[in-house]
């Protein structure tokens, strides 16, 4: 059974949304601010960032530690409601959905990769893949994700849980239930901060082969250079800002 | 069909076994089970009892005459309206040995149509007319084990009883209308009625009970019957039952006894519930980087509150039918072990009442406990997964489950309340339990509030002990207001139980008498007194003559054909004891009226008790009738009495003035204090010299007394100690819980120098605190909680016993620190690396 919670007049938004994403980039920040309270004072950890980002494209995003990389991600997927600004997403304004709305939304449009993988530890490789495609109501989830971990080279361990694979391989396995559902967007965070550079560089090389078949967007945040090179476009990130940076051919 | 999303995801979870729900199970098997128990074992007996009640009265119904027999127009009533009659005889008297050993019996006279219902049985087999009958010249008879051990008896032996000597043929196994919970002060031993006639000791004015069962018509309603027969004699004075409503009092007793402990049960699943809800919510603390992927993924709250739901929804059954099972077993291994301490010998069956509100108790405490932190698990911020941080939540859960939260405990406080048959003592529990929780709850924040403003201590044992009582997230609250809870339950019922005790033994006056003789003919009189005063040691003798018969007018007023207010006193409904005296006893106060003059020769007149003359409204100068021995005497109130029924003596509601009673069949009863020592000496005295004079000792009537009340004690402390096991297990919940962390803590204390024995130390020195202060506040609780049930509820002195509260809340003490230590122990031998390595 699918979520049935739903209401119908969130289906309706939806489906009329989506119609309406054919003439607008895929993603659209307009002056997006963040600011936390918290107990030594307000942070402005956004600051009014504008950004567009067309369907299929691929884009990097750099800068210091601290620079707000990882929260605009988070702002952009819908995790975090952002304090000004509007957010748009495949034609839906993330402001103005609740809770159940945006979880419809990451359900149907969003793929996230991990520094830190976040595989199920409860669940084999298999499984972990097919939860979002059982999550969007998918009758093949099992033979799609199965499918999925072959193209990503994990066939034979399938049936293996997290705790029983490296961290290369528990983010391919992550890399693979990201794309299983064929979104419009992907997003991954340093998804080779944990892992050496070989093992880095296979795991980016699987991530552009997929994206590349399925014409996803991709949003990666990294700090290596030449896995931003290979990015269509690049932003910096500084302070709360991004500022596009140019390429270096 | 498709198995829901949730159930799915929810069984997958499930899949990595129940570690860390262990004692989630465990407390609502414990709860559960008590409940079910309690309520399954009452069930039996109840059931028992009604099943059994023909046999237990012994007829459709039954007619007791204390005074006399049935007169001729009685009987041929009897005869008439009744398919079969049976009549019994019942009398305490004295049995002897060969050697002289002489015990009280309860001796019972039967005919040979005796017993109307039920089967009597015998060791060795045989039928209750053969073993009665005359053999040989020999009169038989059949005894309880108790009279042939005491008296060193066996089969085939003989024993005195009154003029004669009866051969005991067997041993009784189940006398079917032997009532339990009515007090004997011996051992049963049966005779036919003919024997009984010819020992002797049933003269006019013994203590006899004469009792008339009956067989009815089996289309004839006993209560319709018992009614004709009352509208037909509205004088006889007799007590008249029939079996459908016969046993309400004993019923009444096993329900209440049942209700009070399925009460107790439900503080001890209650207090396990706090360990349900610390179960739930340590399993979703780890669960919290999952339920944040899941949300990243697209799940929505719900969903991740369903996926938990259904996995505590699961444990949460399991705990209720281990529960259910352990309760409804309960009474086939434990009526063995307690049978003699039940009114009847219940079968084995299930009993789905109780099972019922047993299991309705477990949903509803699982309910109230784990919806929270289950409402609070879908609050998760999916957000903190970028940053490798992701907390649980402690706010406030959404409105709907706040409502069923609220809704699961106002349900739980409802059925205590309605579901246990006694609306105000489940009223009383409920307030007692959630203000119990709720004290103990502000008393912890209130103690770790203390604990944390402590100037800085310098023993480094010390200090790292109480920072692991007070660090954030620890359970030392939950743990210090369920052990604390069960803790002072137990130290109340303690108390209770040494309050009951004392006021039955110590509360005796100084100069209780230590034997009560009763059957004492007017011609032994003078020997009786001689024989008594004789044996050193006896301080002082007291005697009375006594008659009995009943009230049946007051002021000319008939009583049968008065149904007005004061009908149902037992004054003018129940045969009396009467006696007669010259002189005013030592400290009789009179509240109105004059005593009358040494040398009285009037008209009747008596002196009443001033209570029964206030209920009966009945004022000096206002005459009552009485019918004593068919005579009717009128007598004029002289004087009214304030009677202190405690303090023990001899005495009597209603006093005659000299002249009218002299002359009537009569006996004496009398009472005597004696000294300790000397005790032995005048039972033997007497029994030896009067043969029909029957002695009943105070100390074993006290011993019996206590007896049964020990037994009930046994089971009320059996219950509530489970509400102790109930707070270990959370306390067991918390310790396992909080072990990675004490893990960590002992090894960064190796690491940095400390040895084992240092940290046992630490350890040691955190269960102490916490079992000290625990059990100073359960002593405080427990002992004001029994205060208020002495003086409010059993409106009695209070009696503080200190062995009571130390021995219980101290021994509880104790148990947090031992058990404490246990579940640590194992941290002790960690070796720092491996922890070190993996985190
Ligand atoms: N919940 C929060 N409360 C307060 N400050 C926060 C919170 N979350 C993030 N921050 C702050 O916001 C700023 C941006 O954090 P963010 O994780 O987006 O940085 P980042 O660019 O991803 O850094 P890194 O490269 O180290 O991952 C940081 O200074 C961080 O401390
Ligand atoms: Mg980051």
């Amino acid at each position: 059974m699918r979520e049935a919670r739903a209401p119908l007049v969130t289906l309706i938004a939806f489906m009329m949304s989506s119609m309406a994403a054919a003439s607008q980039p895929l993603v659209q920040l307009r002056g997006v601010a963040l600011t936390l309270e918290s107990a030594a004072g307000a942070v402005n950890i956004l600051r009014g960032v504008d950004l567009d980002i067309g369907a299929s494209e691929t884009l990097a995003i750099t800068g210091p530690s601290g620079s707000g990389k990882s929260t605009l991600l988070a702002v952009l997927t819908g995790l975090e409601r952002p304090s000004a600004g509007t957010v748009t997403v495949a034609g839906h304004n993330l402001g103005t959905m609740d809770e159940d709305a945006l979880a419809l939304f990451r359900r149907n449009t969003i793929g996230i990769v991990f520094q830190s993988f976040h595989l199920i530890p409860t669940m084999t490789a298999l499984e972990n893949v097919a939860v979002p495609l059982e999550l969007a109501g998918n009758k093949d989830a099992f033979a799609v994700a199965g499918a999925s971990l072959e193209a990503a080279g994990l066939g034979p361990r399938m049936g293996h849980y997290p705790s029983q694979m490296s961290g290369g391989e528990q983010q391919r396995v992550a890399i693979a239930r990201a794309f299983a559902g064929a979104p419009a967007l992907v997003i991954a965070d340093e998804p080779t901060g944990n892992l050496d550079t070989n093992t880095g560089a296979a795991i980016v090389d699987l991530m552009f082969s997929i994206q590349a078949s399925q014409h996803t967007a991709l949003v990666l945040i990294t700090h290596d250079r030449t896995i931003a090179q290979r990015c269509d476009r690049i932003i910096h990130m500084q302070d709360g800002r991004a500022v596009p940076a140019t390429k270096v051919t | 069909m498709a198995v829901p999303l949730a159930l799915r995801l929810a069984a997958r979870e499930l899949r990595g076994g129940l570690t860390g729900f262990r004692v989630f199970i465990a407390a609502l098997a414990l709860g559960v089970g008590a409940i079910a128990a309690v309520g399954s074992l009452s069930a039996s007996v109840v059931s028992e009892l009604q099943n059994n009640a023909r046999a237990m009265l012994g007829g459709d119904a039954e007619v007791t005459l204390t005074a006399r027999p049935a007169d001729d127009a009685e009987l041929a009533f009897f005869d008439a309206t009744s398919a079969q009659v049976s009549v019994v005889h019942d009398l305490r008297s004295m049995a002897r040995n060969g050697d002289g050993t002489v015990m009280l019996v309860e001796l019972k006279g039967v005919d040979d149509v005796y017993p109307l219902f039920g089967q009597m049985t015998l060791t060795p087999s045989q039928t209750l007319d053969d073993a009665l009958a005359m053999r040989d010249g020999v009169p038989g008879a059949v005894a309880e084990a108790e009279l042939f051990s005491r008296l060193a008896l066996g089969l085939g032996d003989r024993v005195f009883i009154g003029d004669i000597e009866v051969e005991l043929r067997a041993v009784i196994g189940v006398e079917p209308d032997r009532t339990a919970g009515v007090m004997a002060l011996g051992p049963r031993l049966m005779v036919s009625a003919a024997t009984l006639d010819s020992t002797g000791l049933v003269r006019m004015g013994s203590l006899l009970e004469t009792r008339y069962r009956f067989a009815l018509d089996p289309a004839a309603d006993p209560a319709v019957w018992l009614d004709d027969l009352n509208a037909a004699f509205p004088q006889a004075g007799w007590r008249a039952s029939e079996y459908t409503s016969a046993q309400p009092a004993l019923q009444t007793f096993v329900d209440r006894l049942g209700t009070f402990l399925t009460l107790v049960g439900l503080t001890a699943l209650v207090i396990g519930g706090v360990g349900v809800g610390n179960a739930v919510r340590s399993y979703l603390a780890g669960k919290t980087a999952t339920i944040a992927t899941l949300k990243s993924l697209g799940a929505t709250g719900g969903l991740v509150f369903q996926i938990y739901f259904w996995q505590v929804a699961v444990l949460a059954a399991i705990g209720i039918v281990l529960g259910l099972i352990a309760g409804a077993l309960t009474p086939l291994v434990v009526t063995p072990l307690i049978g003699d301490a039940l009114p009847v010998a219940p079968g084995f069956s299930l009993y789905w009442l109780p099972l019922g509100l047993a299991a309705a108790y477990g949903a509803l405490t699982a309910t109230a406990f784990a919806l929270w932190p289950l409402a609070q698990a879908r609050e998760v911020p999916a957000a903190g997964l970028f940053r490798a941080i992701v907390s649980p939540v402690r706010r406030w859960p959404r409105t709907p489950y706040v409502i069923l939260t609220a809704g699961a405990i106002l349900a739980l406080i409802g059925l205590a309340i309605f579901g246990t048959g006694n609306p105000w003592l489940g009223a009383w529990f409920a307030a007692a339990t959630l203000g119990g929780l709720v004290a103990f709850r502000l008393v912890a924040f209130g103690v770790m509030g203390g604990l944390l403003a402590l100037p800085q201590i310098r023993r480094p044992s010390l200090r790292l002990a109480l920072a692991s009582l007070t660090r954030p997230g620890t359970a030392t609250g939950s743990v210090m207001m369920s052990l604390g809870l069960g803790l002072s339950v137990l130290v109340s019922v303690a108390l209770l139980d040494a309050n009951l005790t004392r006021q039955i033994t110590e509360q005796l006056p100084d100069q209780a008498p230590a034997f009560f003789f009763i059957d004492i003919q007017p011609d032994q009189v003078d020997a009786f007194d001689a024989t008594v005063m004789a044996v050193p040691g006896v301080i002082e003798l007291s005697r009375l003559p006594t008659l009995r018969g009943r009230v049946v007018a007051i002021n000319g007023t008939e009583i049968g054909t008065n149904t007005g207010e004061h009908h149902d006193h037992w004054f003018v409904h129940s045969e009396l004891g009467f006696t007669y005296a010259t002189t005013m006893t030592d400290g009789t106060v009179l509240t109105d009226g004059q005593w009358w003059p040494a040398a009285y020769d009037g008209p009747p007149a008596i002196s009443l008790d001033s209570s029964v003359a206030e209920q009966m409204a009945i004022a000096v100068g206002d005459t009552v009738t009485f019918n004593i021995l068919g005579r009717d005497i009128v007598a004029q109130v002289a004087n009214l009495r304030r009677v202190d029924w405690q303090a023990m003596g001899i005495n009597f509601s209603v006093i005659f003035a000299p002249g009218a009673l002299e002359n009537a069949p009569q006996i004496h009863v009398a009472s005597a204090v004696v000294d300790a020592g000397a005790e032995d000496a005048v039972f033997d005295a007497v029994t030896e010299t009067f043969t029909n004079i029957t002695a009943v000792r105070v100390r074993d009537v006290i011993e019996r007394a206590t007896g049964l009340l020990e037994k009930i004690s046994t089971a009320v402390r059996a219950i509530s100690a489970l509400t102790l096991g109930a707070g270990v297990l959370v306390l067991a919940g918390a310790i396992a819980a909080g072990r990675r962390g004490r893990v960590y803590d002992s090894v960064i204390l190796k690491v940095l120098g400390a040895r084992r024995i240092d940290v046992l130390k630490v350890h040691l020195l955190e269960f102490a605190v916490l079992g000290l202060i625990t059990g100073i506040v359960a002593a405080a609780t427990g002992t004001l909680a029994a205060w208020a049930v002495v003086r409010f509820a059993m409106d009695g002195d209070w009696l503080f016993d200190v062995p009571a509260v130390v021995g219980s809340a101290g021994g509880g003490m104790v148990l947090v620190v031992i058990l404490g230590l246990a579940g640590t122990w194992r941290i002790l031998g960690q070796k720092p690396a491996p922890v070190l390595r993996a985190t």
